[in-house]
């Protein structure tokens, strides 16, 4: 079997005083891709900050690892430098600072070699073109002005430049077009292979028309109900959440 | 110490001619008059003055250009336009008017008509061991339809250092100025700035003011839009940390008809800086259709800083527009999980916030290097 990335064990997390996550398992292994879906509301957003680190999500019980290291115990930086990665649902707009100031500080961020800003800037034109975003994107101040589907690819533009071993894409499909999922969608197959992994929560099945998951998973109030393959996303297309058995 | 014996001593020693001299006995007259002022917000109720020396130690870089003349302001036979003498600005007339009857350096810089100067003057004052008193008067005169850019770079090395500056700016019809004050001096010193500009028929006036160090740091700049469509802009930064007390006052005083002012200031403050800004709109009768806008936005990187906001806007004339905007907060917490997920530590998350709020005021300022310079500088103040 391939080497075990992400574990997760029992794992229960909380904001504002309420309960969200719990106790969710999982493990995720290099080379495979996992879709978690799951009605609005189920946790999955926090799930994913929880994992991330994001300092008001508080941690009630359960453990987590990445390639063995305790990940609850790192600093959010150093979960990324560790190699966990995370497409948020709601990219923050940050005017001031260019796409390509940003992405060059957090590539020598998360990589001992220092890249010449002359060689950043190939890798990242390289990148920007396999996801057809214009080149004058790299000078614009993050995120600001862009569109909804225009942040979502610079998620993904993101998530290639700095390469993690576990990537997590929080809805990066919700709110695009037919067009601009396939985009995606293409980009994390590209992104995709044998030693590295994918968390991917989505809502909508339509991805799933370009992407071939390992694993679907359920995520319910704050639990994992089901895990299945590709066959449960499509009962739930058909028949909603309410028809998943949840014994 | 500052008598008129001094006065006569440094015009016979510097052979200050007409009117020059005059000049400097009608503004020692005022001196005499006033009393140091007590700055109550910051708590500073008592001025101390080091004895007069004299400083040598300006340099002044700049390509000759023809229409373009520099002169040491005290070696020459300078004629100061006596509306410069009766305008009100600085932070106090007592620390201004000493500076003006007894600056021991300063340059007068004047571009003739329709005289475009290529490159910036930079103008480098360093406060050392032998030159441990600054009182600089710098007057800039651009004639019509002329345009310059000036650098006033302040710092020190290991001295307790104090600064009392004066600029005093003329924009002639068309005229064009940008003067850039980058303040870099050590917790040592204390810096004492007082700035006018008077802004002629279509002539603009840009004041960019970088204030990054001193143990007391008060700065006022006072524009006069006298005339039709004049623009007057201050953009300006400032990083306060340590304990550090900070004044920073801007004015625009609307005269003439369209005339346009806009203030932005970005600051950052740590530890235990504090700070005063007070942004005040004046439009006065005539000034018809006149628009001002003034905007404070600082970040507050500890809770133990103290940040004041005076803005105020006093309207003699209707037609006019005047706005203004501050606001004061942490870092927001939610930007700095998301740069933080790319690998930032919390940091150089919050520096490239810094520099993020600080970007629409560096794009507009020519000075190589700049980028990098407060990059280092807020690096090193985060990690104190
Ligand atoms: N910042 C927050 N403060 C309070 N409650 C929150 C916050 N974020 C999420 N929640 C609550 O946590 C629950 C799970 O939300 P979320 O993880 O975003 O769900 P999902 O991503 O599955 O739609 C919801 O009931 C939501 O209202
Ligand atoms: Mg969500």
């Amino acid at each position: 079997m391939s080497k075990l990335l992400l574990k997760i064990e029992g794992l229960r997390a909380q904001i504002d005083n309420k309960e969200i996550i719990k106790g969710v398992d999982l493990k995720v292994h290099a080379g495979e891709i996992h879709i978690i879906m799951g009605p609005n509301g189920a946790g999955k957003s926090t799930l994913a900050y929880t994992l991330m680190g994001h300092p008001n999500y508080k941690v009630l019980g359960g453990q987590a690892f990445l390639e063995g290291e305790n990940l609850l115990e790192m600093k959010v930086d150093e979960r990324a430098k560790k190699g966990l990665f995370l497409s948020f649902q709601y990219p923050e707009v940050i005017p001031g600072i260019t796409v390509e100031n940003f992405l060059r500080t957090a590539k020598n961020a998360v990589e001992s070699r220092k890249l010449s800003i002359v060689a950043f800037s190939k890798l990242l034109k390289e990148k920007m073109a396999t996801l057809g975003i214009d080149e004058s994107y790299a000078k614009r101040y993050l995120n600001q002005g862009f569109s909804g589907g225009e942040k979502k690819k610079n998620e993904i533009l993101q998530m290639k430049v700095l390469n993690p071993k576990v990537a997590i894409l929080d809805e990066t499909d919700s709110g695009l077009d037919v067009d601009a999922i396939r985009v995606v969608a293409e980009g994390v197959n590209q992104f995709a292979n044998k030693d590295n992994a994918m968390i991917i929560i989505t809502h909508y099945k339509k991805l799933l028309d370009y992407i071939k998951p390992d694993y679907v998973h359920i995520l319910k109030d704050g639990q994992i109900i089901q895990t299945g393959d590709i066959g449960l996303a499509a009962t739930i297309d058909e028949e909603g959440f309410a028809g998943v058995n949840t014994n | 110490m500052y008598n008129k014996t001094l006065l006569d001593k440094i015009i016979i020693q510097s052979k200050i001619k007409e009117p020059g001299q005059e000049s400097r006995r009608r503004s020692f007259e005022r001196y005499e008059k006033e009393i140091y002022p007590i700055w109550q917000r910051l708590k500073i109720k008592k001025t101390t003055l080091p004895d007069y020396q004299k400083y040598n130690n300006q340099k002044t870089l700049m390509y000759r250009q023809e229409g373009l003349h520099v002169v040491p302001i005290h070696s020459q036979e300078v004629l100061f336009p006596s509306e410069l003498l009766e305008k009100s600005y600085g932070p106090s007339i007592k620390h201004r008017t000493l500076t003006e009857a007894f600056s021991n350096t300063g340059t007068y810089i004047s571009v003739d008509e329709s005289i475009e100067i290529t490159e910036p003057i930079i103008i480098q004052m360093s406060l050392d061991q032998n030159n441990p008193l600054l009182l600089d008067h710098h007057v800039i005169h651009a004639m019509k339809d002329s345009h310059v850019v000036v650098v006033l770079d302040y710092r020190d090395e290991n001295v307790d250092g104090f600064h009392n500056g004066v600029l005093n700016i003329i924009a002639e019809e068309g005229a064009d100025i940008q003067v850039i004050k980058l303040q870099n001096f050590s917790k040592r010193s204390t810096h004492i700035f007082s700035g006018l500009a008077l802004v002629k028929r279509d002539g603009k006036v840009t004041f960019n003011s970088i204030d990054l160090g001193s143990t007391l740091a008060v700065t006022d700049f006072s524009t006069y839009l006298q005339e039709d469509n004049s623009e007057g802009i201050v953009e300006s930064i400032y990083l306060g940390d340590g304990k550090i007390k900070m004044d920073l006052s801007y004015n625009m005083y609307h005269e003439g008809r369209r005339s346009e002012s806009n203030i932005l200031v970005k600051g950052a403050l740590l530890h235990e800086a504090h700070k005063v800004f007070r942004g005040n709109l004046f439009f006065n009768k005539g000034a018809k259709r006149a628009s001002g806008s003034e905007q404070e936005y600082v970040i507050l990187l500890n809770d133990t800083v103290k940040s004041d906001s005076i803005p105020a806007l006093m309207c003699q004339e209707d037609d006019v527009q005047g706005e203004h905007a501050a606001s004061a907060g942490q870092v927001d917490e939610n930007k700095l999980f998301y740069l933080m997920s790319r690998g930032l530590t919390e940091k150089e998350a919050k520096q490239l916030m810094i520099m993020a709020s600080f970007a629409p005021v560096i794009d507009q300022i020519p000075i190589e290097g700049l980028q990098e310079m407060l990059e280092k500088e807020i690096s090193t103040r985060l990690s104190s």
